[in-house]
């Protein structure tokens, strides 16, 4: 867990703007394509699906609207940054399994291999990397 | 949209809810209404999760509260049958293990 995130995004980052819950099965889907066709393999694929539909449904459930999935790669690993209008998150210890609530995003920290987050006037970047 | 969907029926003594599909936020309502529905027909609730392929922490949150509401009726509520990333997400949260996690046809889980 790191704050900020001084790389910027490429050019070549796919993009897909969510809005409603029901747009999350849909994000799933973009994700676990992309995810796949750069090389990913489709049970790593899967936790980096889990992540961001986590991330996207806090959105839908903590702020006032949507927001934007980006997804990229290079040689080393699979980054998708999850974007919205809301404050900082805090990325806690998975609560006791009897617990109501409290578990998206301790379920991303302990799916992914990196988790970072940066947080300007404009919302909040959360972003997720799965290794090759 | 997921196509989400709960089947209940009746396993001995057994009330079985059979989930499918993929299970999130769009769909926790829906899921909601079926678990409250099924702890208030019965104490021995059974969650057969060989068909669902997705699950997340919307799902897990209706899951653990229908597993306090069958508590305070001196019921129980297990789940069975999870795979693939349903498995992990309940093995990840602990959750799996509260509610019993069985393979197979639950047996070795007794009905209260």
């Amino acid at each position: 867990m790191t704050e900020g995130s001084a790389e910027a995004v490429p050019p070549a980052a796919e993009t897909m703007a969510y809005a409603e819950p029901r747009d999350v099965a849909a994000v799933r889907s973009f994700v676990r394509a992309a995810a796949v066709e750069r090389g990913l393999a489709p049970t790593r694929a899967d936790l980096l699906v889990l992540a961001v539909s986590e991330l996207t449904s806090n959105t839908l459930q903590h702020t006032a609207g949507g927001g934007v999935v980006r997804l990229w790669s290079d040689d080393r690993r699979v980054v998708c940054e999850v974007v919205d209008g809301g404050a900082a998150r805090s990325f806690g210890q998975m609560p006791s399994s009897d617990s109501h609530r409290g578990r998206g995003l301790a379920i991303v920290t302990r799916v992914v291999d990196k988790v970072s987050t940066s947080t300007g006037p404009d919302g909040t970047v959360v972003r997720v990397q799965m290794d090759r | 949209m997921p196509n989400f969907e709960a089947k209940t029926s009746t396993d001995g003594d057994w009330l079985v809810v059979a989930l499918s599909g993929e299970c999130d936020l769009a769909v926790q309502a829906e899921l909601a209404a079926a678990l409250g529905d099924a702890v208030g027909r019965s104490r021995a609730v059974m969650i057969d999760l060989a068909a669902l392929t997705f699950l997340d922490s919307s799902g897990i949150h209706e899951l653990v509260t229908a597993h306090h509401a069958s508590r305070e009726r001196d019921g129980r509520l297990s789940v069975r049958n999870a795979t693939g990333m349903v498995a992990t997400v309940l093995e990840v949260t602990g959750v799996g293990e509260l509610l019993g996690s069985k393979d197979g046809d639950g047996d070795g889980i007794v009905a209260p």
